[in-house]
């Protein structure tokens, strides 16, 4: 009986393999009956008829998808840019996060350009973001566009080494309800909610959302006699975004945002009595409206206005509080210039104004300050033959701390076959002076004397200077996009960044001699120069449906041209590698592998402490969909080790800011994610 | 012994849906077709109940072109489905879904504005289609088809796109 059954099971199942030519023919009809989330399953043998736009752009240019931040099983922002090559995104402690691309990735980075939805979210009170500030759901989030290299053609200054450009989806695209709850050994809890709707005749969509996070204390590094990091963190925000369309096309959108968090840290203080490590509470709130009205113009022509407001208070005990005022301006207008010519212009106008309270180891020039930044922009791309592009762009900045800076550049693609791309670019940029860099007045370092040979104590004091000089860079680009067969592709950017005029702290000593205590106060200047040359490449294969290997690998080498102090080159890893293993066992499990390895700092002889060690890491995310609205993540952290992520040994004094690393241990985080 | 043999057919279907690997694209953008137009909703003036929807094809894809005559008999919520060859942005009246090919002939806007007229949902695969002015993208990712919405166009023809739709498209505009 068995025997006659496995036959008859054999023989119907053999008809049905005999029938997978007749199956191909008669496919259409099969393929019209399926839903759309089956279509969107499928996998193709060969998709590109012609390449996307992506694939002709002559700069260093990587997206993530909200597919990738889904698979990452990253709980922040900061973390999923780890997913790009050439990012440098490391968490510091519990509640602090630095990233930075080519060079320059300390707590306050403050060359790389951070938008969200076009509006500039980047503090001038340091010219950087505070990640831990970035809490809105990540579910909301359509892409991430990461910009490597100069940008500042378009983007302007502070686009130095690059832009993270993050979209959010139109309120449109997430109608109903969804919740995100979730626990972890590391963020304690955090839990999301969203939901979505439309007015009766589909012209008007909304979405409100609200978001609340906390993190318990790690350990702090063994070389602080281990304890409590005293990292401790908490996060509420809320929000809503709207959009609109209108009879003729246009379309508008607006977003407002409000976010208040604590979070605890540890910071060396250096005052007239002595060093000590602190215990603080920072509290950071703030709110923001965003409004965009954009229209479609005939012949492929757009033009759009965006205004924003941002108000933002930052209470940081011993430093500073920040309260600031900042209004955004911006126009642009894209248009088509005959037959072979696009056009793009625009204008930003941006003025924040301020009031700060200096601290105990912070004295103010002036306290209080309006600062007008002013851009205008031309971007014209030309057609040159079928397969040649060339883009000449130039953008016009006025801060005012050093005044107008020129940022132009010249970027050329060839496409050599349908699927190899070759471009090169020269470009300079500029990074404008912070508010920082120009009125603070800050402690740096305490020197104890001896009283029996009367030497003095001596407090170092920062000074900031108001005839500073933007920062300067000239960079060389040659990438190669390829795309090897449907399911292989790579992108290869090599690039040399020459910096010049960089800030160092070593400009002019003065003494103010005193006993006990002599004062040395150390101006800011101009005189860096450095040079960073790397590579960066990713990969991305789907060895068949089942199976994905993404790689983001990045060498980079750096060389001092003239002494900075600090030195930044001891904040530049030789190497960075990100490689990702997807697996779809089944159509409702993925298992993610994630391998992340972050090669040493190099540091010098004369700055041994910002010397790092090299570190891996190791995550493993298992996801389950029981059902279409239901989904349950398991994800795994650090689980080769737990590990002091971002330094090691005596690297105490890690960033400019003072603050202390916690060590970030294994860790596990189960989600429930529910859509109603 | 029906049990096992359906325990068979489940285990072929499997390694079936394994060997989608390599699926006709052709067929795949067929069947997006087909759906965008289950899910969006025509003015009663464009197309009154039960009157036919006229799914109209713009040149250059001849396998497209053979193969969306092999599902002219599938209706489309209730209404039966006509397929029709359009030679030239002349003839996309009465059309009430229009698809262009990349391969599509000479400039893309004389299209769109047609198919605007006409109230007709434009779809295609041609790159950066919805930046153009078209109103459903289909943009290769990774070797699966995604596919971008631009509202606003969609809205300007008057039609209704359902927020399913809305919710599965990778960017809306």
């Amino acid at each position: 009986m068995k025997f006659t059954a496995f036959i008859h099971g054999f023989s119907a199942s053999a008809l049905t393999l005999l029938a997978v030519p007749a199956l191909a023919v008669d496919g259409t009809e099969k393929v019209a009956q399926l839903s759309l989330e089956d279509l969107m399953k499928i996998e193709v043998t060969s998709v590109s008829k012609k390449p996307q736009r992506l694939a002709h752009v002559a700069a260093a240019v990587h997206v993530i998808s909200a597919e990738d931040i889904r698979l990452s099983g990253a709980n922040s922002i900061a973390e999923v840019l780890r997913l790009a090559p050439g990012m440098d995104a490391t968490r510091f402690s519990a509640n602090r996060w630095s990233a930075s691309a080519r060079g320059f990735a300390e707590l306050l980075a403050d060359k790389l350009l951070v938008l969200v939805d076009g509006r500039n979210a980047f503090n001038p009170a340091f010219s950087g973001v505070m990640w831990q500030d970035f809490q809105f759901p990540l579910e909301d989030i359509e892409r991430i566009e990461v910009i490597r290299g100069p940008a500042a053609a378009i983007w302007g200054s502070n686009g130095m080494n690059g832009v993270i450009n993050i979209i959010t989806r139109s309120a449109a695209s997430t109608p109903g309800g969804l919740a995100v709850l979730g626990t972890s050994t590391l963020d304690e809890s955090y839990g999301r909610v969203r939901w979505g709707g439309q007015n009766a005749d589909g012209s008007l969509f909304y979405r409100v959302y609200g978001s609340t996070q906390h993190a318990s204390a790690q350990r702090a590094p063994a070389s602080l006699g281990g304890g409590s990091g005293q990292d401790a963190y908490g996060t509420e925000s809320a929000g809503l975004r709207l959009d609109g369309y209108l009879a003729a096309g246009a379309r508008w959108d607006m977003s407002a945002d409000f976010f208040s968090n604590h979070s605890d840290g540890l910071a060396l203080m250096h005052q007239a009595s002595g060093t000590t490590i602190d215990q603080q509470t920072e509290r950071h709130r703030g709110t923001t409206l965003r409004a965009r009205y954009e229209k479609g113009m005939d012949g492929g022509g757009n033009l759009q206005f965006q205004g924003a407001y941002a108000q933002t208070t930052l209470r940081i005990p011993y430093v500073m509080t920040d309260e600031r005022n900042t209004v955004d301006l911006d126009m642009q207008h894209r248009f088509q210039m005959g037959k072979q010519q696009e056009l793009v212009w625009g204008i930003n106008y941006r003025l924040s104004s301020d009031t700060i309270t200096p601290g105990l180891v912070m004295h103010m020039d002036t306290p209080s300050r309006r600062m007008n930044y002013l851009g205008l922009f031309a971007q014209d791309e030309i057609n040159l033959a079928d397969t040649w592009r060339l883009t000449l762009g130039l953008r016009m900045d006025r801060n005012p701390i050093s005044g107008w800076d020129a940022q132009p550049t010249a970027r050329l693609s060839w496409n050599l076959q349908p699927n190899q791309t070759i471009w090169g670019a020269l470009s300079k940029a500029a990074r404008a002076p912070s508010r920082a860099d120009a009125g603070f007045n800050r402690n740096l370092a305490y020197i104890p004397g001896t009283l029996a040979s009367y030497v003095p104590n001596t407090l170092l004091v920062l000074h900031g200077a108001e005839d500073l000089r933007s920062e300067q860079l000239k960079a060389a680009e040659l990438g190669l996009r390829s795309q090897w067969a449907s399911a292989l592709s790579t992108d290869l950017v090599l690039f040399t960044h020459r910096y010049d005029q960089l800030l160092r702290t070593a400009g002019q000593m003065t003494p103010v001699p005193g006993f006990p205590l002599t004062v040395v106060n150390i101006d800011i200047g101009n005189g860096g120069a450095m040079t960073v040359n790397g590579a960066e490449l990713a990969a991305d294969w789907r060895i068949n449906p089942a199976w994905r290997l993404q790689l983001a690998q990045t060498w980079n080498s750096v060389t001092q041209d003239s002494t900075v102090t600090p030195d930044p080159t001891g904040t530049l890893p030789k190497s960075i590698t990100s490689l990702r293993l997807s697996w779809t066992p089944a159509s409702r499990i993925n298992i993610d592998a994630w391998l992340r390895h972050t090669g040493a700092r190099p540091g010098v002889p004369s700055h041994t402490q910002l010397q790092r060690n090299a570190f891996s890491g190791f995550d493993l995310r298992l996801g389950w969909t029981p059902r279409k609205n239901m989904a349950w993540s398991l994800v795994g952290q650090n689980l080769n080790q737990g590990s002091c992520d971002a330094l090691s040994g005596s690297a105490l004094v890690a960033s400019n800011t003072g603050a202390i690393p916690s060590c970030q241990p294994r860790s596990l985080l189960a989600q429930l994610r529910l859509e109603f | 012994m029906r049990c096992r043999l359906r325990n068979m057919h489940a285990l072929w279907g499997l390694l079936l849906v394994g060997t989608a690997w390599g699926q006709d694209p052709v067929d795949v953008r067929i069947g997006f077709l087909l759906n965008f137009a289950r899910f969006v909703e025509w003015p009663e003036t464009q197309l009154p109940q039960h009157a036919p929807l006229r799914v109209c094809l713009a040149p250059g894809d001849v396998t497209m072109d053979n193969r969306l005559a092999r599902v002219a008999q599938e209706d489309i919520k209730g209404r039966p489905m006509q397929v029709k060859q359009v030679a030239r942005d002349n003839d996309v009246k009465g059309c009430h879904v229009l698809y262009l090919p990349a391969e599509t002939p000479g400039e893309l806007s004389p299209w769109l504005n047609a198919a605007l007229q006409t109230g007709a949902l434009t779809v295609g695969d041609l790159p950066d289609f919805i930046q153009q002015g078209g109103m459903i993208g289909l943009v290769p990712v990774g070797g699966r088809y995604r596919f971008d919405i631009n509202l606003g166009v969609a809205r300007q023809a008057d039609l209704r796109v359902s927020s399913q739709l809305l919710k599965l498209a990778g960017t809306v505009k």
